[in-house]
């Protein structure tokens, strides 16, 4: 079981959220599951800058999709780790509703992914969901490090992003060791 | 990086690629209840919630792409067909049409390039207001209260001025599908309002040929195969139409001659027989030489000019009396025997044509150049026929029922009462309104700094941006973010933040063609394109007359009655509907779904324009000299007209760059592999006369602004004359043309397109090397 699963639902709706309310909403709960997180007077301010990272209008400065940090010099998006990932998505059953429009690699989906997956084993014992899950954290340590090293190396980046970011980070190195190769 | 994996992780990683595997995978889930103890309504979803259609639980094969039509709509000579290849609901790549034989299953490298654009993460993904213009800080927005606050503004300047001049519209050629007159439909359905009329592109030479000729109506591209000689005169076809190319090889192949006349040294200079370095802006001077030569040589072809022209003997007169072939090849630059050499071998060649590029009629005189030298094909004979022509560009066939632009302003608009025009070149009206009780007010497109900052009674108070990254292509870009300041509320509609969504306070995100319904012609070749939506919009991409839609649906709420345009659309209803039968018989079709099958070509009587000799002017014939051109306060014959006088060291031109088609696919990644920065060309003689070595960092600069960048030492300019390609180079460079290029008018433009063109090539600056 995964020592932050709570976490991992918050992060995905924190980096998933539209607006200000949004980001409040997801970081009272990452607060709540304990994580050590800054006090925020503005919440327009964090969404600005949350923004100028994720969201646009301008280039972003740490796009939070997969294939533009798994799939080499072929930084687009819908790229071949877009593929792969709507695939284990409908391997579980699963799909975006936003499909063709948001890709599917976004990390709040990937997230999201993780966490209904934490949530079925929580009940039932399967190999092939194990291995889902191994499948996707390997894949998430894969790129969610240089994601976050962009987000570090961005200019005014709001302190509360950066401690999500933190967070994020602690939440993918807790869980059970996954052998690499 | 790759994705590290265990055992069971490599599993997975094998399934993936195996439709089989996953689907067995999947079994063995719903068989042991793991599937089921999916939460399934999360961010994601599961199947069995959302209903069998929900998702795409297989995938397809390798080569399983579907196919779709879709055509380039970026202003350019080529409008390319294309197919685009979708697997699995993602464009992979696209291809030239191979049905049209311009296109010819080929692309440039901008549009090999479009995936790029569609799934660029820069693309702008949703509706966004900045809290404080040029600040930086967006907010996102749902479409709602994006439509909310602009209806509210629209509302408040009609209760606040009594109408709606207050609200201004200036969009070009970002996106030329026909649908995409829509925008142009939604300010008409909101009432009367102010309008950025004419075009930056061509009107001077557009306003040459309709006093010429009646029309600007140039001949099939494809028959400059049958050319014998050639003139490429002030175009650069090599980066600005590839596909015109293969016909001018062609005609090569069969001994054609082909002569390249620019002040630059240009791809297509170097692909000709013969290049003319001609000093910019003696176009005119150069033509006249050629017409006195041809006319001291008994070379004019008398029987043409008798049966065909008008005014042809005062032309001859004014040529004898006022033009030497040493003056103008001087004002040219160029060995007086060989501009001799070269009239004699252009009048002797059956056919000859002249290619007359956008670039010469960009200046003061540049409308009256190009009369000078449709006046050198028409003395010639060679008007008319195939393979020969004085080719320009035509609207021949944008005969469509422009659907979505025309609409009715609301019951009881109140608009302006003062003398109007055509507003642009594709007003197929030009100015019928006018006899309307109230009209749009027009302001020149050209000018649009100057014009909000001089406009009263009322101000543009809100400015809607579409089609057109004004800040970066616009002149004089210091003047127009000034201008900006008086605005109360600008909405720009764009595919990526560039200097122009910057300095808006909502932004709305569009589509590309392949998440779009449209139709596209173009202006030089006589193909017709489908453009069907090939994929689903990205994230909350609308197209503009979603837009518009939208927008309707939530005043109509507001205030019923207050916008005409027609809620609840169907983009690919809203295409079908601008096609008739004028265009159906045209291009030889039965209906539009004819289109999917491949592209269709107008079914023209002769490849040659004016081939029945039967010109659209006053008298029927060649204008050589108009009366119309007099009355517009031009001479009525194509008489020689100084250029703009030097107001810097250095000539600066600033054209079309090979990688950039204004200011688009230049900030995309692979463009940015090929071309990294925008540099400054400079003659190696004018760089060692100035201490500047080939990759110091420079200043430009002149009255109007400057620019720092690095210098290419090159013999391809002339001594005299500084060179920088335009285009936007993305976000993270601040290179704009436009801090140096002022708004001065070039001579024609305001007869057929609404405003005088501007004078983009008759500018001056000095250089020096400052600190890297």
């Amino acid at each position: 079981m995964i020592a932050q699963t709570p976490s991992i639902l918050h992060l995905s709706r924190f980096f998933f959220a539209a607006n200000a309310a949004e980001l409040q909403s997801a970081y009272e709960g990452l607060a709540s599951d304990g994580a050590p997180l800054p006090i925020v007077t503005d919440w327009r301010e964090v969404a600005f800058s949350f923004n100028r990272l994720f969201v646009g209008p301008r280039a972003l400065q740490a796009p939070p999709y997969a294939s533009l940090y798994l799939d080499g010099d072929d930084t687009r998006l819908m790229g071949a780790s877009t593929s792969r990932i709507r695939q284990l998505y409908a391997m579980l059953g699963l799909a975006s509703p936003w499909q063709d429009r948001i890709p599917d690699d976004h990390l709040a989906l990937e997230l999201d992914a993780l966490w209904q997956i934490e949530q079925a084993l929580a009940t039932v014992a399967s190999p092939q969901l194990h291995d889902a899950r191994d499948y996707l954290i390997g894949r998430l340590r894969a790129w969610v490090p240089a994601f976050v090293g962009r987000i570090q190396a961005a200019p005014q980046v709001h302190p509360v992003i950066v401690a999500v970011a933190d967070a994020l980070t602690r939440a993918l190195s807790r869980v059970d060791p996954i052998t690499v190769c | 990086m790759h994705e590290s994996k265990s055992s069971g992780a490599q599993n997975i990683a094998l399934a993936l690629g195996n439709n089989l595997s996953r689907r067995s995978f999947l079994k063995i889930l719903m068989m042991t209840g793991a599937a089921a103890a999916l939460p399934g309504t999360g961010l994601l979803r599961s199947f069995s919630q959302e209903g069998p259609v929900f998702g795409r639980a297989t995938f397809a094969g390798p080569g399983a792409y579907q196919t779709f039509r879709n055509a380039c709509p970026r202003n350019c000579y080529d409008t390319c067909g294309m197919v685009s290849y979708v697997k699995d609901g993602v464009l992979e790549f696209v291809e030239g049409e191979p049905t049209s034989t311009y296109t010819n299953g080929g692309l440039c490298v901008k549009g090999y390039a479009y995936p790029r654009t569609v799934y660029s993460p820069d693309r702008i993904k949703y509706p966004m207001r900045q809290i404080g213009r040029g600040s930086g800080n967006w907010e996102r927005i749902s479409w709602e209260e994006a439509l909310d606050a602009i209806s509210g503004k629209i509302l408040e300047i009609k209760e606040k001025d009594g109408s709606l001049l207050g609200m201004a519209l200036t969009k070009y050629s970002g996106n030329f599908g026909i649908t995409h007159y829509g925008v142009e439909g939604m300010l008409s359905s909101l009432g009367y309002t102010t309008r950025f009329v004419g075009t930056p592109c061509w009107p001077a030479g557009i306003d040459a040929q309709n006093y010429d000729m009646g029309n600007m109506w140039c001949n099939d591209p494809e028959d400059m195969a049958q050319s014998k000689y050639i003139i490429v005169w002030g175009a650069n076809p090599a980066y600005c139409s590839v596909h015109s190319l293969k016909y001018i090889y062609e005609a090569k192949k069969r001994g054609a001659k082909v002569v390249v006349i620019d002040p630059v040294l240009t791809q297509t200079a170097v692909k000709g027989d013969e290049y003319w370095q001609i000093k910019p802006g003696a176009d005119g001077a150069l033509a006249l030489a050629m017409a006195r030569h041809l006319i001291d040589q008994g070379l004019v072809s008398r029987e043409w000019v008798a049966a065909n022209g008008l005014g042809y003997d005062e032309y001859e007169a004014y040529i004898k009396a006022n033009v030497t072939v040493e003056w103008g090849a001087e004002q040219a630059g160029l060995p007086v025997d060989v501009v001799k050499r070269v009239a004699e071998e252009f009048a002797a060649a059956d056919p000859a044509t002249i290619w007359i590029g956008y670039g010469m009629q960009r200046h003061v005189n540049g409308g009256v150049n190009v009369r000078a030298i449709d006046a050198l094909v028409a003395m010639t004979g060679n008007v008319g026929k195939p393979g020969g022509g004085a080719r320009y560009g035509h609207l021949f066939t944008w005969g469509f029922n422009y659907n979505a632009m025309v609409q009715a302003a609301p019951e009881g608009s109140v608009g302006y009462t003062g003398a109007t025009g055509p507003k642009g070149e594709f007003d197929t009206g030009q100015g019928a309104d006018a006899a309307a009780t109230y009209t749009d007010r027009t302001f020149n497109i050209n000018k649009i700094g100057q014009e909000i900052l001089d406009a009263q009674d009322p101000p543009v108070r809100l400015l809607w941006i579409a089609n057109k990254n004004v800040v970066s292509q616009d002149f004089d870009k210091n003047k127009i973010v000034k201008a900006f300041e008086k605005v109360e509320m600008i909405v720009a509609v764009d595919l990526f933040f560039n200097p122009t969504v910057e300095q808006a306070d909502i932004v709305l995100p569009t589509v590309t063609p392949f998440e779009d319904w449209t139709v596209n012609v173009s202006y030089w070749h006589y193909w017709l394109h489908l453009n069907e939506q090939a994929i689903k919009p990205l994230f909350e991409t609308k197209s503009d007359i979603e837009i518009a839609s939208a927008l309707s649906a939530v005043l109509n709420a507001k205030q019923p009655g207050s916008c005409t345009f027609p809620q609840n659309i169907d983009a690919k209803e809203m295409m079908i509907k601008e096609f008739n039968d004028g265009i159906y018989q045209l291009f030889g079709i039965t209906s539009w779904e004819d289109l999917r099958k491949g592209a269709a070509k107008a079914k023209l009587p002769s490849s040659a324009s004016w081939s029945d000799l039967k010109f659209a002017t006053p008298s029927g014939k060649y204008e050589f000299k108009s009366e119309i051109a007099q009355t517009n306060g031009h001479t009525a014959l194509p008489e020689y007209k100084a250029g703009r006088e030097a107001y810097a060291p250095l000539r600066l031109l600033t054209p079309h760059a090979k990688h950039g088609l204004h200011s688009q696919f230049q900030n995309l990644d692979w463009m940015h592999d090929l071309n990294p920065e925008p540099l400054v060309y400079v003659h190696p003689k004018t760089a060692g006369a100035k201490g500047i070595g080939d990759g110091d960092t420079v200043r430009v600069f002149n009255p109007t602004g400057e620019i720092r960048l690095k210098a290419q030492l090159t013999n391809n300019v002339p001594a005299d004359t500084l060179l920088m390609y335009e285009a936007w180079f993305g976000a993270k460079n601040g290179f704009n043309v436009n801090l140096l290029v002022d708004d001065v008018s070039s001579d024609m433009g305001a007869y057929k397109t609404g405003s005088p063109g501007v004078a983009i090539h008759d500018q001056f600056a000095d250089i020096e090397k400052v600190a890297a």
